[in-house]
């Protein structure tokens, strides 16, 4: 590692720090555990090489969450001759004593929501990842994006309508009610 | 009908947006509207309970000490600290390589032509991109027909120049591609013997119509310096 030794310790504080952060954002485009894991391995990377400008803690989860979200989306545009995600999205499902079929209409269900989601414009996309990531409030979400509150909020309102929209076929056919 | 007014609204609500007064009377006497907000709203918790679970999975404990060794193995040789320099280089080798091409490219073959008179008529460009001997575009021994080399090109117009009087920059005279070049120096060399006359100039095989940007092309002789012996015996 070409960094000296206070920016090594500064960037290992990072990865122990963001590490689960880039994972997540990865994991949200692709619902692949070890995909996402490479993602955040490659975006790590990247990031070491523009460490010297990326000390600001904020300022690095936020370049590390725009890359992560970018090396995913472009991993999977490369994978779409591979099969749908929908085994190995079952990878990350709890596991549940349920029938057969209980579960064919979760995996069912999981996928059409990320079909849903899928859809949205990058920008409501990123904005939903973030919020629906536990520990982000709106402000948070504004600080990782370098977007006003405001900003945030619209486009976390617009994702959510169209979600809605999208998906209520979903619950009105599916017995969920 | 009145329903359909307040659909919009409707997923507004459900996405957290207070209920405006109008969507809200509309609800409070509309059953189907209100099964409809109830709808949308399971919808989200179903999207929002999808997404939690999604990303509250962990990485496996492996993943740092994944980062870690990458990190470390990353070569920070020079190359690699001054990657970000290839594609200006990369740019710069094929800007160099376009550039010798040009430069370096050999002339078309070249119609015979009957120049026997002595007419100011359309001309042949002798050296379509072509350089002469010693990498000028002087042939060895300038002939009447070969000072009448030269031609103004439809869209970029070639220099009319004094064969003798100057030195003849090695760069084509007019840049069209390689296969304008040809048709154009067959269309030319097909008006010389006659055989055509400008306004129908055209190829065999394509209708006039689509050449009519050939058929406007400006074939002007050149003027025609004779050639001086003091200027030229001290180039």
């Amino acid at each position: 590692m070409s960094l000296g030794p206070a920016l090594e310790r500064e960037f290992e504080e990072r990865v122990v720090d963001s590490s689960t952060l880039a994972f997540r954002v990865a994991l949200s485009v692709l619902r692949h555990r070890e995909d996402a894991e490479d993602v955040a391995q490659e975006a790590f990377l990247r990031a070491q090489r523009a460490f010297a400008l990326l000390r600001d803690r904020d300022r690095f989860r936020a370049w590390l969450v725009r890359t992560a979200f970018r090396l995913a989306l472009d991993r999977l545009r490369g994978e779409k001759r591979r099969a749908r995600r929908e085994d190995a999205v079952a990878i990350d499902a709890p596991v549940r004593s349920e029938s057969v079929e209980d579960a064919a209409a979760r995996a069912e269900l999981r996928a059409r929501v990320a079909e849903a989601v899928d859809a949205l414009p990058e920008k409501l996309r990123i904005v939903t990842v973030l919020a629906a990531i536990q520990e982000h409030d709106v402000a948070s979400v504004a600080r990782l994006l370098d977007l006003p509150e405001g900003t945030v909020k619209s486009r976390l309102h617009l994702a959510r309508k169209a979600l809605a929209e999208r998906l209520r076929w979903l619950v009105s056919d599916s017995g969920t009610r | 009908m009145a329903c359909e007014r307040f659909r919009d609204a409707l997923a507004d609500v459900a996405a957290g947006e207070p209920a405006p007064a109008g969507v809200h009377a509309h609800l409070a006497s509309c059953e189907a509207c209100r099964a409809d907000l109830a709808a949308l709203r399971r919808a989200l918790a179903v999207a929002d309970a999808e997404m939690a679970g999604l990303l509250a999975v962990e990485p496996t404990t492996e993943l740092a000490v994944r980062i870690r060794q990458a990190v470390a193995e990353s070569d920070p040789s020079p190359g690699r600290r001054f990657g970000w320099l290839w594609p200006a280089v990369a740019a710069a080798a094929t800007l160099l390589v376009a550039l010798a091409v040009v430069l370096g490219r050999t002339p078309l073959p070249e119609p015979r032509v009957a120049m026997d008179a002595p007419r100011p008529d359309p001309v042949i460009p002798r050296d379509f991109g072509g350089t002469g001997p010693e990498g000028s575009a002087v042939p060895a021994d300038p002939s009447p027909a070969d000072a009448n080399a030269g031609a103004r090109g439809g869209r970029v117009p070639a220099r009319s120049r004094s064969v003798g009087r100057h030195a003849i920059p090695a760069e084509p005279e007019v840049l069209v591609s390689p296969g304008e070049a040809e048709a154009l120096l067959r269309l030319v060399a097909l008006v010389h013997r006659e055989r055509l006359t400008p306004p129908v100039l055209g190829v065999a095989g394509q209708p006039s119509a689509d050449l009519a940007e050939l058929a406007l092309i400006d074939i002007k002789p050149l003027e025609i310096v004779p050639l001086d012996p003091a200027e030229t015996s001290g180039t």
